[in-house]
C-alpha cells in the first residue's frame, strides 16, 4: 500500500505496544471492551491484539446497530418493502440480516422494488425523482447515523416531499452499555468509548461509567495508533488507580460534542420507552423514533406496522458472550443452530461479530497467529 | 478441560466445512453472483453435483480436455457489466480479455473465440458497432481471432442494452503442470500491478455513489506477462489465476483451500493506487476484495522469484508486479496477512454482495 | 501529500462486510466549494462528492470534515 501515515506507522505502533507491556501486571488478566463496531474492525484489520501483551483482552462490545436489530423489525421492514407501490431503501449491510422469513436480498430477489444508498440524502433524491412511488428509506445507526437522517427528515419537510417516509431503528449507545454494567456477573475491567458517535454527542454521557460504575472510559479515534494509544491510557489509569473519562479523539471529538446536530436529532426524534435488542432483550429508552412533529414521515404510522416481536430463539446466549462471561464456543447453539449461514444471534451477523469471526478463524482470534 | 472442550467444537466445525456445501436458498439473489462464498456454495452445492465429471472438477479458470496427443484448454465467460462504457475499457474489451486471460493463466496459448451478443431491443447501432470494434481490437491485440458467433435481440427492458459471452479455446502447454496441488511450503507469490482498479472503476463510473475519481479500469491481455513468466520461471512457475470477481483474497483462499497449505501476505507489498484506496475506504470495501481485469497472480518456486518479478516488470502492463507473498505450512487452508502496523489479520473469503454488475 | 497531512486524518477504514453503520465511518474530506446546504469535498485520495454540511455551519472552504452518510458531522482540526 502506498499511503502510509503516521497513525499507521508500525515504528510509532511498537513504542506505544511497549509502553504498554511495561505497565501491565503480570499476574492480572486485563479486559477491556471497544463499544464500537468501528474499533472491533480496526482491531481485526490491523492485527493489533498481536499488538498486546497476552494478559490484555480486548472483548467485543454490541455496538453494530444492524447485528443487534431483532428480527420482528427486520420483518416489519420487508412487509413495507413488499408493498407494490414502495421502492424501498436502505444502507447495503442491512440487506443480509436475517428476519424470521428471510432477509432483504432474499425479497430484492422476489421482485420488491429494494435499493442501496449510502446516505439517507439519497434515498430523498430517489423520492424526488419518482414522484409517483412511495420512497422507505429504513433508518438504522448509532447517533453517528441518526444526524443524517434527522437532516434529511429537515430537508423533506422544509421542500414538501410527500412520497417520503422513514422506518426508524436508530438506537443510542449509552444504555446498552450500561445494561451490561448492571450485570452482576459482568468482567470488564474498562472501556474504549466510540469515537464518531462522540463526535455527536460529546464526552459527557459517559462520566456514568467511572461515577456510577468505577470503570474508566477513553473515548478513541479510528487509526490503529489510535487504540494503541487508548488502550495505554487505560492501562495508565489502571495502574495509577485513576478512573475517569478521557478524550483520545480530541482532533474531532468536542467534550460537549456537535451542539447543531444534537439540535436537529432533538427536533426529529424522540426516545422509545423501550426497544429489543436481538440477543440482549428490551433495554429502556435505548432507540429513537420520530417526534410528532414528523409524525407525518414516519413509516410505522404510515403503513401500520404492526410491531410483532419475534422471540429471539431461546438457546442463543448472545449475552452472555457480550458479558465476557462465556467464550463463543461455549455457547449452547454455536456452530450448530447458530452459524453465520443461518445466524441466530447478533454475534454472528456480521463477518466482525465475535461468534462469526471465532466460527471462521477458530482459536487465531484470541491467539497470536503462528506462520510457519 | 475448557481445552477439550474447545477442541471438540473446532473438529465438529472442520467435519462440518469438508462436507459437500447444500444449496438450500429458495431463489437466486445478487450474492450468488458476487464470486464469494455464496457463488461457491451455489456452483459446489447445485451445478458441480448435475454436472460432476473429471474435466470441470477442479473449477479451474479453463478446463483441459484430452485432444489427440496433447489438451486443449477451454473456458467461457459472460459479461454484463453496467454501464457498458467505463473510464479505462468497455464491454466488448472486457469481453475478449476476459476469456483471453482464462485460457492465458491456465498456461494455455488462444486458438480462437466465440462470441454470442444478448442485444436488447432499442440500442443504438452506433453503441453496438463500438463494441464490436473494441472486440475486434481486442482480439487483435491478444493475437487470437473471433471464429464463430451468434446474435439474439430480446425485448426492451429485458437485458441491460448489451451482454456478451465469449468461449475460448487454447492450446494447453505440455510442459506445465499449474495447480495447487504443484505448490509447495517456500514458494513465492507474486502479483502483476495495481491491485482493485477495476472494480473501482465501474463503481465510480456508474455514478450512483455522487462520487468523482480518475480511477481507469485495467482491463488487458494477461498473454504477454504470463509468456514472461513462463520463459522465465519454466517448471518453477506452479499456479496462475487472474483474480477478477472476488479479487485477490478470493483466489488465494482458493488456493489455501486447495492446496492444503497456508498463504502469508504482507500489506505493505501490496500495490494498491492511493486512489483506489480512497474510494474503497468510501464505498465500505476492501481492495483485496474488488474485481481486476488485467492481473494476475502467480506462485513461483523460490528460487526462480525474483528473476519472475524482473520478467513481470519488464512487460508493459508488469511495471509495478510485486512480491506480495508466500506459501507456508501454517496456518493450512488460511490466508493470513502481515499488516503494516506489525500485527496480524485473517483474510476471509468474501461474503455478500459489495459489487453487482462489474464484469 | 504536506499539505494534506495524514495527521488530520481520522479515517476508519472499512472492510468487505463492514458497513457504514456497524464500523461508525467517518471520513475527512477537504471543502472546496460551498453552494448553499451543500459543498463538495475531497478525501485524501482525490475522490470528491456532494455534502451535506448544516449541521457543522458555516464551513469555509479549505477546512475538514469528517463526514459519514453523506452528512458532515464534525470538524476535523489541525494539530500543529
Amino acid at each position: 500500500m502506498k499511503y502510509v501515515s503516521e497513525f499507521r506507522d508500525a515504528e510509532l505502533a511498537r513504542a506505544v505496544a511497549s509502553e504498554i507491556a511495561a505497565i501491565t501486571d503480570p499476574d492480572r488478566h486485563y479486559k477491556l471492551m471497544e463499544v464500537c463496531g468501528g474499533h472491533t474492525h480496526t482491531i481485526y484489520r490491523h492485527g493489533i491484539k498481536d499488538l498486546l501483551p497476552d494478559q490484555v483482552e480486548l472483548v467485543h462490545g454490541p455496538g453494530c446497530p444492524v447485528c443487534v436489530l431483532p428480527m420482528g423489525r427486520v420483518d416489519e421492514g420487508i412487509a413495507i418493502a413488499e408493498r407494490e407501490e414502495v421502492i424501498f431503501t436502505c444502507f447495503g449491510d442491512m440487506m443480509r440480516v436475517p428476519g424470521s422469513k428471510g432477509n432483504l436480498l432474499e425479497v430484492k430477489a422476489g421482485g420488491a422494488d429494494i435499493r442501496m444508498v449510502y446516505s439517507p440524502l439519497d434515498a430523498l433524491r430517489i423520492a424526488r425523482e419518482n414522484p409517483d412511488r412511495e420512497v422507505v428509506f429504513y433508518a438504522i445507526g448509532f447517533e453517528t447515523t441518526a444526524p443524517s437522517t434527522a437532516l434529511t427528515l429537515q430537508r423533506a419537510k422544509k421542500e414538501g416531499i410527500e412520497n417520503f417516509s422513514v422506518f426508524c431503528n436508530h438506537v443510542t449507545i449509552v444504555p446498552p452499555v450500561r445494561a451490561l454494567l448492571d450485570s452482576p456477573d459482568l468482567r470488564l475491567d474498562a472501556f474504549i468509548g466510540p469515537g464518531h458517535v462522540s463526535t455527536v454527542i460529546g464526552c459527557r454521557p459517559y462520566e456514568f461509567m467511572p461515577k456510577d460504575y468505577g470503570k474508566p472510559c477513553v473515548v478513541a479515534g479510528f487509526e490503529p495508533l489510535d487504540i494503541l494509544q487508548s488502550v495505554l491510557m487505560l492501562m495508565r489509569q489502571l495502574d495509577e488507580g485513576r478512573c475517569e473519562v478521557e478524550n483520545q479523539y480530541g482532533r474531532v471529538v468536542l467534550w460537549e460534542g456537535n451542539l447543531q446536530a444534537l439540535k436537529s436529532m432533538a427536533e426529529v426524534f424522540e426516545l422509545r420507552p423501550y426497544f429489543e435488542w436481538r440477543g440482549l432483550g428490551f433495554i429502556a429508552q435505548s432507540a429513537l423514533k420520530l417526534s410528532a412533529a414528523y409524525a407525518d414521515f414516519d413509516a410505522e404510522l404510515r403503513y401500520r406496522t404492526p410491531g410483532v416481536r419475534v422471540a429471539d430463539p431461546k438457546a442463543c446466549q448472545c449475552g452472555e458472550v457480550l458479558k465476557g462471561v462465556l467464550k463463543p464456543h461455549e455457547c449452547r447453539v454455536f456452530g450448530t443452530a447458530c452459524t453465520p449461514d443461518h445466524p441466530l444471534g447478533a454475534l454472528m451477523v456480521s463477518s466482525e461479530g465475535a461468534c462469526a469471526a471465532y466460527y471462521n478463524f477458530g482459536r487465531k482470534t484470541y491467539k497470536k497467529v503462528e506462520i510457519g | 478441560m475448557s481445552e477439550q472442550r474447545e477442541q471438540r467444537v473446532l473438529d465438529a466445525l472442520e467435519q462440518n466445512r469438508r462436507r459437500p456445501p447444500k444449496f438450500d436458498a429458495p431463489r437466486i439473489d445478487m450474492s450468488h453472483g458476487a464470486g464469494g462464498k455464496a457463488t461457491h456454495k451455489l456452483i459446489e452445492g447445485l451445478l458441480l453435483p448435475a454436472l460432476d465429471n473429471p474435466a470441470l472438477a477442479p473449477l479451474s479458470d479453463a478446463a483441459l480436455l484430452h485432444f489427440g496427443e496433447g489438451r486443449l484448454a477451454m473456458t467461457t465467460d459472460s459479461f454484463v457489466v453496467r454501464p457498458l462504457v467505463f473510464p479505462g475499457g468497455s464491454i466488448g474489451e472486457l469481453a475478449v480479455n476476459g476469456t483471453v486471460n482464462d485460457l492465458a493463466v491456465s498456461g494455455a496459448t488462444p486458438i480462437g473465440l466465440s462470441a454470442a451478443l444478448i442485444v436488447e431491443e432499442g440500442l443504438g447501432t452506433g453503441e453496438l458497432a463500438h463494441e464490436v470494434e473494441a472486440m475486434a481490437a481486442a482480439a487483435e491485440r491478444a493475437g487470437v481471432a473471433i471464429a464463430t458467433g451468434d446474435t439474439k435481440v430480446v425485448e426492451r427492458g429485458k437485458g441491460d442494452g448489451l451482454y456478451v459471452i465469449t468461449t475460448g479455446v487454447g492450446a494447453a502447454d505440455p510442459e506445465l503442470v499449474l495447480s495447487p496441488a504443484s505448490v509447495k511450503p517456500g514458494d513465492t507469490i507474486l502479483c502483476s500491478g495495481t491491485l482493485g482498479d477495476h472494480g473501482a472503476a465501474i463503481l465510480i463510473a456508474r455514478g450512483d455513489l455522487e462520487l468523482e475519481a480518475d480511477v481507469l479500469s485495467d482491463t488487458r491481455p494477461l498473454t504477454p506477462l504470463v509468456r514472461a513468466l513462463k520463459e522465465t520461471a519454466g517448471a518453477g512457475l506452479r499456479f496462475m489465476r487472474d483474480p477478477t470477481r472476488g479479487g485477490v483474497a478470493t483466489v488465494l483462499n482458493e488456493l489455501a483451500r486447495d492446496s492444503g497449505f497456508g498463504v502469508a501476505l504482507w500489506e505493505e507489498r501490496l500495490p494498491i493506487r492511493a486512489v483506489v484506496n480512497g474510494a474503497c475506504e468510501i464505498l465500505g470495501i476492501d481492495p483485496l476484495y474488488v474485481a481486476n481485469e488485467g492481473k494476475l497472480l502467480a506462485v513461483v518456486a523460490p528460487g526462480v522469484a525474483d528473476a519472475a518479478l524482473e520478467a513481470l516488470r519488464s512487460v508493459e502492463g508488469g511495471e509495478e508486479a510485486s512480491i506480495i507473498g508466500e506459501v507456508r505450512e501454517e496456518p493450512a487452508r488460511m490466508v493470513v496477512m502481515h499488516t503494516q502496523f506489525g500485527g496480524t489479520r485473517m483474510i476471509d473469503m468474501l461474503v455478500g454482495d459489495p459489487l453487482p454488475r462489474i464484469c | 501529500m504536506s499539505e494534506r497531512d495524514p495527521m488530520l486524518l481520522a479515517s476508519c477504514t472499512l472492510d468487505h462486510d463492514g458497513c457504514i453503520v456497524c464500523s461508525d465511518a467517518g471520513i475527512p474530506v477537504w471543502v472546496l466549494s460551498i453552494e448553499g446546504d451543500d459543498a463538495l469535498c475531497e478525501d485524501r485520495a482525490g475522490n470528491q462528492a456532494q455534502i451535506a454540511v448544516e449541521l457543522v455551519a458555516p464551513v469555509q472552504v479549505g477546512e475538514v470534515l469528517l463526514t459519514h452518510g453523506g452528512v458532515a458531522i464534525g470538524k476535523v482540526e489541525a494539530e500543529s
